[in-house]
């Protein structure tokens, strides 16, 4: 089941930049199962942790695509499936028609200097053993793009300054610098690769508001000036809002509802959509004073023993006989804008 | 209204071998009985160690609290002795911490710490605590109590933690409840059970709130009175409708800027602040923010400005506080 490509028209385009309609990224299908064992010595499968369960989307070149949800519900572990940081149980990842669920390892390592990750925790996403230049020139080092050190180090200044760091930080330590800092390191480090596409995990959640502003600018200042595609993995729907073009919603492996942008936050359809947005304290005494705060009830199941039919039937306020049996296809309501509920 | 705590001066600092950390620098601020009052600012600014300084559980060495006074019910909480002061906490004033799988303890019994805080200040016999820790966890909407007493904080979600932490909290009905960051490590649609059960119960049984966050949304969403800190000292304070619709300090104008809304259409780029928060250990006279700050002329350098009223109830620590252009960027 491939969405249909869709022009995407947007007047405030000019904002958040223009892409084209190529398809640059396109996830077919993809399963990521995780095995439980028990034992120690002759350990054997129980379960299976079924992560990603049949998730389908496509990324259009220099589009932001937001993928949300909370904790559990796939969207990381489908970041770390493209980029082949877990081996996928199922499905298709194509990336310049190339699927790279197929690659030898040697083929995948040449694939990968076009697809870079960003991580949430920049305290533990930098070797505190190594300077700032080291971090950020190793990745050119070893595939072998500058190998002159001299060139190197400057291309690694040239990448400090890009990201709105003093030059001076290329001897100094991760420990030298605040949170801020590193995640701008880590997005050199990204940079680096001269990739054509970016996955920010959580890229900014760790950062204070303030701080977490500027790197929100400077990651869209780099998507315009290098052309580049993002997955823009995120629990915080507000700087989604403000950053993708279009956004996809997760729940216990699935994928629930993508649209553009706009059209999810003004007219949301799933049920937990719907929830998920009620829930989010808007920060304007006024428009929380005339809200009405439906509250959702319920928690997350446990994705070892998901509920059956749609996932999300237990805690769903339209949910039929129906729900609990049958699983609910992920369909086209309307140009561009796909739900996963049959209540719709 | 009566003030229920009056905090006054306060200066808590951390005494490191990299200098003496400023951490809470002359913060003044009162509770009504029944209020909530929300304490925001990012990470470093003193908000969790007014906190702690209230209970009086700085760490000493390297922390300690060097000045001011802690009036609490009509009790100078800072010349209390230890015994007196264990009295308080926990009874008169209860206490939510931001990570509810560090704060309970994993050996014991969910029944076991909920019956401990009632026996310990209400000197009533097991029985009764038993019943009374039921009662509780029907309360914060805990299914099936009875079972649950028996259970360990690592058979729990971290959303049915809070709800414990919350029901222990209420449990010796205390006047005031210090939340640090309540919610921050919960996913949003359990984020919004928990807050809206501290809503209704603090309602319900009349008790104040100081809720320390960093989110301005759930601030906008709880909060009757807000605090804004900066290094180490309080920088404005007001309504929750002063503060988000007419600022009057550089950094809440600022930290408004900052923060996308969801529920519109994506404007402009965000306008952030530039540059870091200080080094709390090089703290001069001037004020902390001006390194950052768009509206910072020559008299920031040398003089702090003090809390000066600028509408009813409505004060700013700003030299230049008249001159702010306040139309936000994401304004409705």
């Amino acid at each position: 089941m491939t969405p249909s490509v869709e022009p995407a028209v947007r007047d405030d385009s000019q904002y958040r930049g223009t892409h084209s309609e190529e398809i640059l990224v396109d996830v077919k299908d993809l399963r990521m199962y995780f095995p439980v064992t028990e034992g120690a010595i002759i350990s054997r499968v129980v379960a299976e942790v079924k992560a990603v369960d049949g998730v389908s989307f496509f990324i259009r070149r220099g589009e932001t695509l937001g993928l949300v949800g909370e904790s559990g519900c796939g969207k990381t572990t489908t970041g770390r499936c493209i980029i082949r940081l877990e081996n996928p149980t199922d499905g298709k990842i194509v990336f310049h028609g190339q699927d790279l669920t197929e690659l030898s390892q040697k083929q995948l390592i040449e694939a990968r200097q076009k697809i870079q990750i960003i991580f949430q925790d920049p305290y533990s996403s930098l070797n505190p053993r190594m300077t700032i230049g080291d971090i950020i020139g190793e990745p050119m080092q070893v595939h072998g793009i500058i190998p002159d050190p001299v060139k190197r180090n400057n291309r690694v200044r040239e990448l400090l300054t890009v990201c709105g760091l003093e030059v001076g930080f290329a001897d100094r330590y991760p420990h030298e610098m605040s949170g801020g800092q590193r995640q701008r390191v880590g997005i050199a480090r990204a940079l680096a690769m001269d990739p054509e596409f970016i996955i920010c995990d959580e890229a900014v959640s760790a950062l204070d508001v303030s701080i977490q502003a500027q790197v929100i600018n400077l990651l869209e200042d780099l998507r315009e000036e290098y052309g580049l595609t993002y997955l823009f993995i995120a629990h915080d729907l507000s700087v989604v809002r403000h950053i993708c073009h279009r956004v996809a919603v997760m729940y216990l492996g699935h994928m629930v509802e993508l649209a553009e942008c706009d059209v999810l936050f003004d007219n949301p359809m799933h049920p937990y959509t719907q929830a998920l947005l009620e829930a989010v304290p808007i920060p304007d005494p006024d428009v929380e004073h005339d809200r009405e705060h439906k509250i959702i009830k319920g928690e997350i199941p446990s994705p070892i023993n998901p509920p059956s039919g749609c996932v999300f039937h237990p805690r769903c306020p339209l949910a039929v006989g129906g729900c609990k049996t049958e699983v609910p296809d992920f369909r086209e309501v309307e140009p561009g804008h796909w739900v996963a509920c049959t209540e719709v | 209204m009566a003030t229920l705590l009056e905090i006054e001066g306060l200066k808590t600092q951390f005494f490191t071998s990299a200098g003496t950390v400023k951490a809470v620098d002359g913060v003044s601020y009162t509770v009504e009985q029944g209020e909530t009052v929300a304490v925001v600012g990012e990470s470093g600014c003193g908000k969790s160690v007014t906190a702690l300084s209230i209970l009086r559980l700085i760490p000493w060495p390297p922390g300690r609290i060097i000045d001011g006074h802690i009036r609490f019910d009509n009790k100078d909480l800072l010349s209390l002795d230890e015994e007196s002061m264990r009295e308080i906490r926990g009874r008169d004033i209860g206490m939510i911490f931001q990570e509810p799988m560090t704060s309970l303890n994993p050996v014991l019994s969910i029944g076991l710490q909920l019956t401990e805080t009632l026996v310990t200040h209400l000197a009533i016999t097991q029985e009764a605590a038993q019943r009374r820790a039921v009662e509780l966890l029907e309360m914060v909407g805990i299914s099936e109590p009875n079972r649950r007493l028996k259970q360990y904080p690592h058979h729990l979600s971290g959303g049915m933690r809070q709800r414990v932490m919350i029901a222990i909290a209420l449990s010796c009905e205390p006047k005031l409840i210090i939340a640090d960051e309540p919610t921050t490590a919960l996913d949003v649609t359990i984020q919004a059970q928990i807050l809206e059960l501290m809503k209704d119960l603090t309602r319900k049984l009349n008790v104040a709130m100081i809720i320390i966050t960093h989110n301005l949304g759930v601030v906008a969403r709880y909060a009757d009175r807000v605090n804004v800190m900066y290094a180490g000292k309080i920088i404005e304070s007001g309504s929750a409708n002063d503060i988000y619709h007419d600022p009057k300090h550089p950094y809440t104008l600022a930290l408004l800027k900052s923060i996308p809304r969801m529920d519109q259409a994506r404007q402009a780029k965000l306008d952030p602040v530039e540059g870091q928060p200080p080094d709390l250990t090089k703290l001069d006279d001037g004020c902390a923010f001006r390194p950052r700050c768009r509206y910072a002329i020559d008299r920031c350098n040398a003089d702090f400005p003090l809390l000066e009223q600028v509408g009813e109830g409505h004060f700013s620590a700003c030299w230049e506080k008249d001159k702010l252009d306040t139309t936000l960027a994401e304004a409705s």
